[in-house]
């Protein structure tokens, strides 16, 4: 049974085996130039005791920021990798259900339930150790950017902690949920591959909503205790008290060289506001969104396993 | 004594939706014999298949494959059973040797050594890719896989449906030469009669997922005369004989009978009608009981 559904999905385990090797070389070389720039650099120390040199280390910091702010910017991009391997893992079975060789299948001398119970089961194991290996990584790789701005941030939350194993679950249990009602394979990999760009895509956005963010004043140029490493939402300037636009006098504290003047901000008791999730919310942000797209893919499953079972059957 | 039924139904009935693709079916398809499933496309053959082999479940009644149920014990029933499912499917991007390997692993009672015999005299080499073998061929691996299970019973939808009339008669031959020395019982669909007459024992005829006739062919060939006599009602007749068809035109009346013994009656001719007729006529026939006619109970 194990070796039908390694051999049946081959091409699709093959592209998936690819894929992360791709992944993984990309993190691993870049992953290694950041390394060690980071190490060289002296900023290891910078980020241990940020209060110690603020200007050499914010000059640093910014060097690298820069350095490999492309490398940051992948993020949006590698959020399609979940995405891909999901849809792959699934195709197999819906393969079977297009092309009609689950009635070959079915009576060989195995049960209906054992295969599909034995490919769920597969399928959940091979979406468990994608997942982790994606994680480990992502993990890796995104270390030294994380040492300055956290974890919380979209482009480092979406690559560690538990999540992109609940992505990978929920792009498959679409595919095969599509997949099982239609019994068209190209059907079920594109309308679960959408159903996956959709999901992720309302969720990212509804993120900051998961969890009410803190919202706290601070004098500028300092920001609040606790900022270091949090997601910032949003910051703007505010006069607390004053009926008047804090905009209109900011514009009277900027100074020749273009920066603001803190003292001034000071005298018209202007203040930053800041909206942020700090830190500490990471797990449980992690927690809830996971524990959303495994509530759905747990759905899609059981539509998928009922319909299979009473519908094709 | 009675035979071993290989096959057997009691009321059986299948529901999709609101519209019932097999039902009221009660019939026994004796071990070893060979049976033809006939009718038209839609009359319920490929329904009946898959309730024998535990691809779906039944709405009403009962099924079971050598005393088996195949929906509550399938673990006795799928060893003892080969399926060819209409257009054979097989998995296209494996190698014969794939095919093979598969058939191997999911069965205890694989027979390796039939299954390199049987595709060795097609003449196919086990390195050959499935989606590039013809359709003929593909349907020789698919019984290849079927017989190689060593089953008791072997079931095929429409086996010979997509192929040509040469590659039909050939495989109709490979399947009874497979079959002829284990006593194997074949229950085969079609919504022809014509190939199947030479190879079969055994008819049922399905019309409008209802069992019209069931038996065996001698049988059937022995009870159906056919009546021809001058223009005249046929209630007479029917008194003593089942009227399975009658047409009247202005120079004559024929009739088909199921016949309750002889006839003796000198107002008909009396003569034989080869199977094919007899099947014809049944397919044309409304169901002897409509779905909306009660069930006596006592």
């Amino acid at each position: 049974m194990t070796w039908l559904l390694w051999r049946q999905g081959r091409s699709e385990n093959l592209l998936v085996a690819a894929m992360l090797g791709a992944v993984a070389a990309f993190m691993l070389l870049t992953g290694a130039n950041m390394h060690s720039a980071f190490g060289s650099s002296g900023l290891s120390q910078c980020t241990s005791d940020a209060a110690k040199l603020p200007t050499i280390c914010s000059l640093q910091v910014n060097i690298f920021v820069q350095r490999f702010d492309g490398l940051n910017q992948l993020g949006p991009w590698l959020s399609l990798v979940p995405g891909l391997i999901g849809v792959l893992l699934a195709t197999p079975l819906v393969l079977e259900l297009d092309q009609g060789t689950y009635r070959l299948a079915w009576t060989q001398s195995i049960t209906p339930r054992r295969w599909l119970t034995t490919r769920l089961a597969l399928l959940l194991l091979a979406v468990a150790v994608c997942g982790l290996t994606v994680i480990a990584l992502g993990t890796y790789w995104r270390q030294p950017l994380d040492s300055f701005s956290g974890r919380v941030g979209p482009s480092a939350f979406d690559l560690e902690g538990i999540v992109p194993i609940a992505y990978i679950l929920f792009a498959a249990a679409a595919v095969l949920a599509i997949g099982a009602v239609s019994r068209r394979s190209g059907l079920a990999v594109a309308g679960g591959f959408g159903a996956y760009l959709l999901v992720r895509l309302v969720l990212r956005s509804a993120r900051d909503k998961l969890i009410t963010p803190l919202h706290t004043l601070s004098r500028p140029p300092s920001g609040p205790q606790g900022i270091r490493h949090s997601w910032i939402i949003s910051q703007s300037y505010t006069m607390p008290g004053s009926r008047g636009n804090a905009y209109n006098v900011l514009r009277s504290c900027i100074t020749s060289d273009g920066s603001l003047d803190s003292r001034c901000m000071s005298h018209h008791n202007i203040f930053s506001s800041w909206t942020y999730e700090p830190p500490s919310r990471f797990w449980p942000l992690q927690s809830i969104e996971a524990g959303i797209f495994l509530v759905l893919s747990a759905i899609l499953i059981a539509v998928a396993v009922w319909w299979i079972r009473h519908r094709i059957a | 004594m009675t035979v071993r039924s290989a096959l057997s139904c009691e009321g059986l009935g299948k529901r999709y939706g609101s519209t019932w693709a097999l039902r009221d079916c009660t019939l026994r398809i004796p071990a070893g014999s060979v049976t033809a499933l006939v009718g038209p496309n839609g009359a319920g053959k490929t329904t009946l298949l898959q309730l024998a082999v535990g691809m779906s479940a039944p709405t009403a009644g009962e099924i079971e494959i050598f005393g088996w149920s195949p929906q509550r014990e399938p673990q006795m029933v799928l060893p003892r059973i080969g399926f060819v499912a209409q257009d054979h499917p097989l998995y296209r991007g494996f190698t014969l040797a794939d095919m093979l390997s598969f058939g191997r692993r999911l069965n205890a009672r694989w027979d390796e050594k039939l299954a390199r015999r049987r595709l060795d005299s097609l003449g196919l080499q086990l390195s050959q890719r499935v989606g590039k073998l013809s359709g003929g061929q593909q349907a020789q691996v698919a019984l290849t896989l079927a017989l190689a299970k060593r089953p008791e019973l072997l079931l095929l939808d429409e086996p010979a449906a997509a192929l040509d009339p040469l590659a039909r008669r050939e495989f109709l031959q490979a399947l009874m030469e497979g079959v002829a020395e284990e006593g194997v019982t074949v229950v085969l669909s079609s919504h022809i009669l014509a190939d199947l007459e030479r190879v079969c024992d055994h008819l049922v005829i399905l019309s409008r997922a209802h069992v019209a006739l069931a038996d065996s062919t001698e049988e059937i060939a022995r009870s159906h005369r056919l009546l021809t006599g001058a223009t005249r009602g046929v209630d007479e007749i029917a008194q003593l004989h089942s009227v399975v068809h009658a047409n009247t035109t202005d120079r004559q009346t024929t009739v088909l009978v199921r016949a309750n013994g002889h006839v003796y009656d000198s107002h008909w001719q009396v003569s034989n009608v080869d199977l094919e007729q007899i099947v014809l006529a049944y397919l044309a026939l409304d169901p002897v009981r409509t779905p909306e006619q009660p069930v006596m109970s006592a």
